[in-house]
């Protein structure tokens, strides 16, 4: 059973709401009915590959596709040249669609080829005749820093595009551009109180760098695109994306197109995580445009691994003073965040979030965002939110192990709550970070003292907790009563992960329906409302209030047609189980489907509702983990003997759901923590783009989670519903690596604890005394 | 080189001319339209591909399809009988085993020929059983509770396109 704080009395009782729901498209998953990006086909399709530059940082001095053309297959042909320079930003990733003047990392699309087979348009690659020119590249951000480093230009710069960042989060990035004299793209600072006499009055400080690894989304789903321009100047697209209305504007804008003309159809999406927004899109379009046939692309998983727009890597710097009595007086943080070649990092928000969880009264942080040859980084599930807390909730450990108190405590005593101030000033609504924390120091693990395993191998365990702003944008959703009294209900949101079930659970609540008398539907661009990205956990948060909304509107519509019918007045009709009555005569009902049948012949015609919403504000979720461990030192394997992920889910519409995000979020920090790193070579080269060599956990890798839902009532949100997707993915990195730092008894600094840098640490430890990992 | 190939797909006798070079998964997906296999990977790491060769799962990704000549392929497709979800995919559906959908098919396909094989495995196994399949939503304790639940015995077979049913009837006189 959740803790529920807060929450009002609710009137009704709940019918489907707050219970845990299978999949209404479940069936759909396990027949393999449920069509996703590549199963969309169409007659005389083309089939596009991509050519991509062989050069961490060259200069394209010229490209020549002469011979390409002439090729067997070959209808089309695209690169840069294609779109003009008023659509296409330079520092702006998803707005440069292929490399122009120069090619800032090894992998960047140089150029794309339309052709009748796939085996046509990848040989036709290789008679693209491109003169390149290297130039010295940087890969480490450290290095790019420093003042002989080559620096990365991009064309006319132009300022710093964090549309994809936004959607995020609600709050917005504090970030300043800086011109590009050097690599560092932005800059941010925070600071509060007098940092020096914060030290000085502290009687514990601790303090370390921590570096997180670039790390891939991996939705085991690559990019894939389909697009049809037709001669009438439709450009129809399937497309596999967590923003069906943002690929339009995208498409829409960079081949001028008018937005109406462009109609994208989001399909089933194999996982996004943030990493699946509008990279690949454009490539189809204009390819479909120059050739005047469908065009489909579709990334292989190497493709993926080298250029899509994976989590950035950082060096962070944390260090915390405490008093003896367990109060904090001072956080100080640096964070260097390599954003790849193209800035639109989360730099900002991981540098805020360093002073998010706690109530420093004096701190001082800085943010610095840096261009490396690398591919581009883009958004993964709270993004730079892992990496922060990596670094501060280590350094929290350290500083309660030397204060001899307990962890929960001590954080307890400094948690952020109502009124509390984030490192940009802004006030913060009722969050749960006390709640969290509560239930953690009450869950049954943490009260179980660990135990030390038969074979002798040590043990440790960690806590850590984290947060997530989310994101709070404006939706839509159109209800209609159908003629037999059931609702279909038409979104412009795409089903990330289950959310079209929490709109059903809403609709059916608001209209007293079984679930089984509601369906959703993903209409395309011009037929749906607007819907928002699928990301910043905001789909279910802002789309209840707007499915609520049409609910609204839809009964009353239906209450004047039941009014007119029973001869009474609208506001005293009730209504469950589908059917309507006046207040006084319950005995005496209109059912929906006699409502629908009479609406179409009334002077309101049929029924047809719509609705609007947005969160007043967002509302940070707040998460946390305890992992307990088993450490092999010879081998430096890590097991993962418990696993406790708690979060604060406000009112879960769907437990089931919102468990499966919590574990699921849970094993992705999992991976951030033990596993998943792309490594580079000295020449910019992704060593290991493949799923064999990026690991990610398996089923035999990982416990159970067992999943706390915390339910404390958010006033912003339907029936008290918070954000939910991302926070789970926050804290596990840092309670994991803390745990396995307590195992060995030596400082970590690094993710993922791989088994080779743990026994390297250990190697070194034994040596020197100092770790090295 | 084209090369007669026949076989038998879902239980449909099949004939096809196709290119020796051509995968199983493409041939499923292009030529029969069967998209229920997916590419995940496409170098046999993540499992999505995954079908039944004669009963024994492949990764249709790293087989031709001329391997398949005179064998009974069995894809997700083929799995729903009497109009009735089978064991593994009606335990999915109930514990919320599947997030975004992707991986489900290429799991529900191996975890059906494991269990087959293996109906009453430890958990340590099963779970072995099942680590070619990667899913990146779940974190596969759903996944694994659903398999549990099939090994218990406790599952009943969903309905596939189940009857409308009525809410409430008109009330007398109508």
């Amino acid at each position: 059973m959740a803790k529920v704080v807060d929450r009002p009395q609710e009137k009704t009782a709940l019918r489907v709401a707050n219970q845990p729901v299978s999949r209404v498209d479940g069936i759909e998953n396990v027949t393999g009915a449920a069509k996703f990006g590549a199963d969309f086909s169409l007659p005389g399709m083309l089939w596009g590959a991509i050519l991509r530059s062989p050069y961490a940082h060259a200069r394209i001095r010229s490209i020549d596709y002469t011979k390409a053309l002439e090729a067997p297959g070959v209808v089309s042909v695209a690169t840069a040249a294609d779109f003009d320079d008023d659509v296409v930003e330079p520092t702006s990733r998803p707005h440069n669609v292929f490399a122009g003047d120069f090619a800032l990392f090894l992998g960047e699309a140089v150029a794309a080829v339309a052709a009748v087979t796939m085996e046509d348009a990848e040989a036709a690659l290789e008679l693209i005749e491109v003169d390149y020119e290297p130039l010295p590249h940087v890969l480490d951000p450290l290095a790019a820093m420093e003042p002989d480093a080559p620096v990365i230009r991009h064309g006319d710069g132009g300022e710093i595009d964090r549309t994809e960042m936004s959607f995020h989060s609600s709050v917005a990035s504090s970030a300043e551009d800086l011109d590009e004299s050097g690599n560092v793209s932005s800059q941010v600072q925070f600071s509060r109180g007098d940092i020096d006499a914060g030290f000085a009055e502290a009687d514990v400080i601790e303090e370390g760098r921590f570096t997180a690894a670039m790390v891939h989304q991996t939705y085991l789903e690559p990019h894939a695109a389909l697009a049809d321009y037709s001669p009438s100047g439709d450009m129809k697209m399937w497309v596999t994306s967590q923003g069906q209305f943002y690929v339009r504007d995208t498409v829409a804008r960079l081949l001028k197109l008018p937005a109406h003309k462009v109609i994208v159809q989001g399909t089933a999406i194999g996982g996004g995580f943030g990493g699946k927004m509008t990279l690949l899109a454009p490539i189809p379009a204009i390819l479909s445009k120059k050739a005047r046939k469908p065009v489909k692309v579709v990334w292989s998983r190497s493709e993926e691994l080298v250029a899509a727009n994976p989590a950035p890597a950082s060096v962070i710097d944390v260090k915390i003073g405490a008093k003896s009595d367990g109060t904090l007086t001072a956080l100080q943080g640096r964070v260097v965040m390599d954003t790849g070649a193209y800035p639109g990092s989360p730099m900002s928000t991981a540098t805020m979030l360093l002073g998010s969880c706690y109530v420093f009264p004096n701190m001082e942080l800085e943010g610095l965002e840096v261009l490396t040859n690398k591919v581009s980084v883009g958004a993964y599930r709270a993004p730079g939110a892992p990496n922060s807390a990596h670094a501060v909730e280590n350094v929290m450990n350290w500083v309660a192990q030397k204060l001899g108190m307990d962890p929960v405590d001590f954080r307890l005593r400094n948690a952020i709550g109502e009124g509390d101030r984030w490192p940009n000033g802004q006030p913060l609504p009722n969050v749960g970070a006390v709640e969290v924390l509560e239930a953690i120091g009450n869950h049954e693990v943490w009260s179980t003292p660990l135990e030390r395993g038969a074979n002798g191998k040590p043990r440790g365990r960690g806590m850590a907790i984290g947060c997530w702003s989310g994101g709070a944008g404006g939706s839509a959703a159109t209800i209609k009563l159908e003629a037999d009294g059931s609702f279909s209900v038409l979104v412009g949101t795409i089903n990330l992960t289950g959310n079209t079930t929490s709109i059903a659970q809403v609709a059916a609540e608001e209209l007293r329906v079984p679930l089984e008398f509601v369906s959703v539907h993903l209409g395309d661009t011009n037929e749906a409302p607007f819907g928002p990205v699928a990301g910043g956990s905001q789909v279910t948060y802002t789309m209840s209030l707007s499915t609520a909304a049409a609910a609204a509107d839809v009964l009353r519509q239906m209450k004047a047609v039941a009014a007119q019918r029973l001869g009474a007045d609208a506001d005293d009709i009730a209504f469950d189980d589908g059917k309507m009555w006046a207040h006084d005569d319950p005995e005496r009902y209109v059912t929906y489907r006699r409502i629908a049948d009479e609406a179409v012949g009334s002077a309101n015609g049929p029924i047809i509702g719509t609705g609007h919403g947005k969160p007043a504000r967002g509302n940070p979720g707040f998460a946390g983990t305890i992992a307990d461990v088993e450490v092999d030192t010879e081998t430096g394997l890590v097991t993962i003997l418990n696993l406790v992920g708690v979060q604060d889910a406000g009112f879960a519409i769907n437990p089931l759901s919102v468990k499966g995000q919590i574990q699921g979020g849970t094993i992705q920090g999992v991976g951030y923590a033990l596993l998943e790193e792309i490594v580079y070579d000295e020449d910019g080269r992704v060593r290991n783009p493949g799923l064999l060599d990026y690991r990610l956990p398996t089923a035999a890798d990982v416990p159970d989670v067992d999943a706390v839902i915390v339910e404390k009532h958010n006033p912003y949100g339907w029936r008290g519903t918070r954000i939910v997707g991302e926070p789970s993915i926050v804290p596990p990195g840092a309670a994991i690596t803390s745990a396995i730092s307590d195992a060995l008894g030596i400082p970590l600094h690094n993710m993922p604890l791989t088994p080779e840098r743990i026994v390297m640490a250990l190697r070194d430890a034994r040596t020197n005394g100092r770790p090295s990992a | 080189m084209d090369y007669p190939l026949q076989l038998t797909v879902n239980g449909v006798a099949v004939k096809r001319i196709v290119e020796p070079q051509v995968r199983l998964l493409d041939f499923l997906r292009e030529d029969l339209g069967l998209t229920g296999a997916k590419e995940g990977c496409g170098t046999g790491d993540c499992g999505a591909c995954t079908v039944l060769v004669d009963g024994d799962p492949h990764h249709s990704c790293l087989t031709l399809a001329v391997e398949a000549e005179g064998a009974a392929v069995t894809t997700v497709e083929g799995l729903v009988s009497d109009d009735k979800l089978n064991a593994v995919q009606s335990a999915f559906v109930s514990a919320g085993a599947t997030q975004c959908g992707i991986c489900t098919p290429g799991f529900v396909v191996m975890a059906t020929a494991y269990l087959r094989d293996n109906p009453n495995p430890t958990d340590d196994e099963l779970r072995m059983g099942v680590a070619g399949n990667l899913c990146r939503c779940t974190g596969y304790e759903t996944i694994v509770s659903a398999l549990h639940s099939v090994i218990d015995g406790k599952v009943e077979r969903i309905e596939v396109s189940p009857e409308p049913q009525e809410l409430v009837p008109e009330p007398e006189g109508e």
